[in-house]
């Protein structure tokens, strides 16, 4: 993969007067590139063998229901589905469907904790390559909130709901200037994923060992409580990353490649002044 | 090297602040540095970017590949990955019906 040096080394062969060079910026250090596409697969097999243990034991109980018995609200989402979405009326086990489909199954708690916690140990892994390659990089500093981050954030937000409507009536629709790497909204998400990660793993711990780790529990307010902060971070990552890809796709090719290649052909003057809608 | 030079650039700041530490230094250690343009061959610029596409295309074929490979036979079954009646590597059972759902 293209590291630093490499472009140093193109930039150090300088080119004849008369060919045109290609005009890049630097955005991703290697490590970070490396960090963040390993978070695809570990965080996909976190959630779906997470959604199995969820299964064994749910956070959330209510009152068994009356005629199936059932005390796991995920479980009345499926039925839920499978009552009203056209050809789901027949499904075998409405109350498995959430699990069926977005879990490893039913039934398989062993195997889920086994898969679990090989993913664990990789995202710890993953979040110290993460750690050393902003540090490298020096890319940690873009990462850094600001003062105006949530009023620039708010502009931000306005002008990404206003971007459907503008396209539509083929109006203008500028977007905010900002004069640092990532825009405040990126910059809010992208400050929050690290730090749901730390929690996702103290969490994580408090849960696994209870009892030696009774401190870290007792911070986090208990077992219970623990398990509940754990579920509710594995949301945090969804919820960041349906709006992250769908932001990256329609921001096209040029973000998508910066994270594979390290590089962009947009610099920050255009970054600024260009409407990106 | 720019890494290098950010680097080596640092280092001399660090050594300083051991002795006085002023804000506007704290600062500038803080502050996000600006994203540096370049001019860049075309050729060689392409040929990377090719070869950094293709470790990319193999690294996510090798996650598919370590992913199937982790992931539960019945698991592999309900995604119709796999069918119901291929048995291996136990090639005495098969009976098995095909447990869709």
């Amino acid at each position: 993969m293209t590291c630093y040096t490499h472009l140093g080394e193109v930039i150090a062969t300088r080119m004849p007067e008369k060919q045109s060079g290609v005009r890049v910026v630097r955005r991703h250090y290697l490590l970070v590139r490396c960090s963040h596409w390993l978070n695809v697969p570990i965080l996909l097999g976190l959630i779906l063998s997470g959604l199995s243990i969820y299964w064994a034991s749910p956070v959330y109980k209510h009152k068994p229901d009356p005629l199936t018995g059932n005390i796991d609200p995920l479980a009345d989402v499926g039925i839920w589905i499978c009552a009203h979405v056209p050809g789901l009326h027949h499904y075998s086990s409405p109350p498995d469907w959430i699990y069926n489909d977005i879990s490893l199954g039913p039934g398989m708690l062993a195997v889920a904790l086994r898969l679990h916690w090989l993913c664990a140990y990789l995202f710890m892994l993953n979040g110290l390559v993460f750690v050393i390659g902003s540090a490298m990089g020096g890319g940690w500093r873009s990462l850094l909130p600001h003062r105006t981050d949530l009023r620039d954030a708010l502009k931000m937000f306005r002008y990404y709901l206003g971007v459907p409507l503008a396209k539509l009536t083929r109006r203008s629709w500028l977007h905010p200037r900002f004069n640092t790497k990532y825009n405040a909204l990126q910059r809010v998400a992208y400050f929050s994923v690290p730090v749901a990660g730390l929690l996702s793993v103290l969490t994580g711990w408090a849960i696994h060992k209870p009892m030696q780790l009774y401190w870290l529990a007792a911070i986090l307010g208990g077992y219970d409580k623990a398990r509940i902060w754990h579920f509710w971070l594995m949301w945090v990552f969804v919820l960041f990353v349906v709006p992250h890809v769908i932001l990256v796709l329609a921001d096209g090719w040029d973000t998508l490649r910066s994270m594979i290649v390290g590089w962009s052909t947009r610099s920050r003057d255009r970054r600024t002044f260009h409407n990106e809608s | 090297m720019n890494l290098e030079d950010k680097t080596s650039a640092l280092e001399p700041d660090k050594t300083s602040s051991t002795e006085s530490v002023s804000p506007p230094k704290l600062a500038s250690f803080f502050q996000e540095q600006p994203l540096q343009a370049m001019e860049v061959a075309p050729q060689p610029m392409r040929r990377w970017t090719r070869r950094d596409l293709l470790f990319f295309g193999m690294g996510a074929i090798a996650a598919v590949a370590a992913g199937g490979s982790l992931l539960p036979q019945t698991t592999l079954k309900r995604l119709g990955i796999i069918h119901g009646n291929q048995n291996w590597p136990k090639k005495e059972v098969s009976e098995s019906s095909p447990a869709h759902r």
